[in-house]
């Protein structure tokens, strides 16, 4: 046995070689990657990519690819967050171990090169390779032992990196933009595009802040910085990607710098649907708006779905104006910003957003409010931005304003007129006037149901006229007496029109002249779900607006 | 900065499927050379 070992001297070194080997990469690991060197010159420790480099990197990147500075006014630089581990910090990592392992080696071969090879420690070397010969054969045989299984081992470990990199860039990015995709078609189809409540400026998503640091993520979707969940580069707290995950984790905040708004949880994961009204000057829009209102709290109330307003401005204004419509003390709408009027039906990942838009008459005849754009002022809730946005619109059309039907009313009733406050414009003027508009800023109207309501149907009751309840009757009724443009018009403009008739006062919930059927029927055709009503007019004769096949 | 849990959980999972796999090759080779030994003698 000893003649053996003795024989076999550099066999045994060689082993021991390779088990110094793996001591020596399993110490370069633990020194560079954990940072626990005692002597920061011998082992430098892997630096950390940060997530401030990795928003300079990408800012400089895109600075060069456009040949502006990035990002321009009205862009979001890329957000604070860690980015995907093999994005830098694998490569980062691989090199810092080889470096490592690389001044390890040479501080190991640094005395047997010097003694066996270069003379550095006396005269001669032939004494090491005559008289001393196992010496050198057994220290090289180790170090050869260790050199194998060290380089091998860092080999083996570049290349599961590099796999894992590979892997990112393949199979991983394809899943990412499969999540990408599917949220795209969720968001399509549940018309989640968050509206901020205060500025009504309309967003894919709002910003979610992290809801430690406050720190402000414009653009949740799986990227560089997270495929399922990002990690904030600021507090390091971790919160899941897409906005339909993000919203229910984080703040969300308004997306214009100069509005900030905070709104309400699960803005941009949840359908927001938003219903412009529109018509002439006193053709009962706001009447409307708040008896469509109070018939659907109504009703919700009844089926015990919960709901709420999402903001104190919208609770104050509408509980103000319904109890003034309900003791008929109706004001004509002041002539300033529009109002708008949010709500939340049901609560958690199935609550729906609603806002309801109303805007005196006067002002879609001011040619300045049609300039969309936010210009200088504070809010855009001057303007009519609103109408841009919506994805139903909802025109009131007065019957006192149309010249036969008003005669008709008043040889029945001729005290009737002087009772009732006539729309002063003539209702296709004012339907053509609000249409070429939205037509000249690009809407896509033919994508949008138009649900023709009109109004003081109690009123013409009250005199003897025969007021129709069925959508097509309602249209052949108007036709006949003249309101031609609308009639033929918009069915070739929107995607689906319906007429309704509608009074605000003494109408029960779901009978004829029901304000709360209009509003039912807009909502449910974007998937809303509303609870009873008129259910044939609630039902959407299609499918919704965006859904996906 | 306190380095992220995740970039840890690469390394250690990276480092520990490196090591596992040349530990197992030289163990393989350790115990050959030991039959191949005790053979010889």
């Amino acid at each position: 046995m000893i003649r053996f070992l003795l024989g076999n001297f550099y066999l045994i070194a060689l082993q021991a070689g390779l088990f110094f080997g793996f001591f020596m990469i399993a110490r370069t690991f633990w020194l560079t990657l954990w940072g626990q060197a005692k002597n920061p010159q011998q082992f430098l420790p892997s630096m950390l990519y940060q997530p401030k480099q990795y928003q300079d990197e990408k800012l400089q990147a895109e600075t060069k690819r456009l040949g502006v500075p990035v990002p321009r006014p009205g862009e979001f630089p890329p957000d604070l967050a860690w980015p995907l581990y093999t994005f830098r910090q694998a490569g980062i990592d691989k090199k810092a171990v080889r470096a490592n392992l690389l001044a390890y080696h040479k501080r190991l071969w640094t005395w047997p090169v010097n003694t066996f090879f270069k003379r550095r420690y006396g005269k001669h070397r032939w004494p090491w390779w005559v008289l001393l010969f196992p010496v050198p054969v057994s220290v090289l045989s180790f170090l050869g032992g260790a050199f194998l299984v060290s380089w091998a081992s860092y080999w083996v470990y570049w290349g599961l990196l590099t796999a894992s990199w590979w892997l990112d860039h393949t199979v991983i990015a394809v899943l990412r933009g499969q999540l990408r995709a599917r949220e795209g078609r969720r968001r399509k189809g549940k018309h989640t595009a968050a509206a901020c409540m205060k500025c009504l400026h309309v967003t894919p998503w709002p910003a979610y802040a992290c809801r430690t640091c406050g720190e402000r993520h414009h653009d949740v979707m799986p990227s560089d910085l997270g495929t399922f969940f990002r990690k904030c580069g600021r507090c390091g707290t971790t919160f899941p990607t897409l906005p339909s995950r993000a919203a229910w984790h984080t703040r969300a905040v308004c997306k214009r710098a100069e509005c900030q708004q905070e709104l309400p949880d699960g803005t941009g994961a949840v359908r927001d649907i938003r219903v412009p009204i529109f018509g002439a000057v006193a053709a009962g829009k706001t009447r409307f708006l708040y008896s469509s209102l109070n018939s659907l709290q109504q009703d919700l109330d009844r089926a015990r779905v919960k709901w709420e307003y999402l903001d104190e401005p919208s609770r104050k204004t509408a509980e103000d104006w319904i109890s003034r419509m309900q003791a008929d003390k109706v004001d004509k709408t002041q002539d300033g910003p529009a109002t708008a009027i949010s709500m939340r039906l049901r609560e958690g990942t199935h609550a729906d957003f609603i806002h309801l838009f109303d805007a005196a008459g006067e002002q879609f005849s001011n040619p300045g409010n049609w300039t969309l754009g936010y210009g200088n002022q504070e809010t855009n809730a001057g303007s009519l931005r609103f109408l841009e946005d919506g994805q139903a619109l909802a025109y009131v059309l007065d019957p006192f304003s149309v010249d036969s039907i008003r005669e008709q009313a008043a040889s029945r009733d001729p005290s009737l007129l002087s009772r009732v406050t006539i729309a002063g414009m003539d209702p296709e003027v004012s339907y053509t006037e609000v249409l070429t508009q939205l037509r000249g800023l690009g809407v896509p109207v033919e994508s949008q149901r138009l649900a023709v309501i009109v109004s003081k149907a109690d009123l013409l009751s009250g005199a003897g006229l025969a007021v129709p309840f069925d959508s097509g009757d309602i249209a052949r009724w108007l036709a006949s007496n003249g309101v031609h443009n609308v009639t033929m018009g918009a069915p070739r403009e929107f995607r689906e029109v319906r007429y309704f008739t509608v009074a605000s006062l003494g109408v029960s919930i779901g009978r004829a002249h029901d304000p709360g059927v209009p509003l039912r029927w807009l909502l449910a055709a974007h998937g809303v779900k509303v609870p009873g009503g008129d259910a044939l007019l609630a039902k959407p004769a299609r499918r919704p607006v965006g859904a996906s096949a | 900065m306190k380095t992220p849990q995740y970039i840890t959980a690469f390394r250690t999972v990276s480092v520990a499927i490196t090591l596992a796999f040349i530990l197992l090759l030289l163990l393989g080779d350790a115990l050959g050379s030991l039959a191949a030994l005790v053979k010889g003698a």
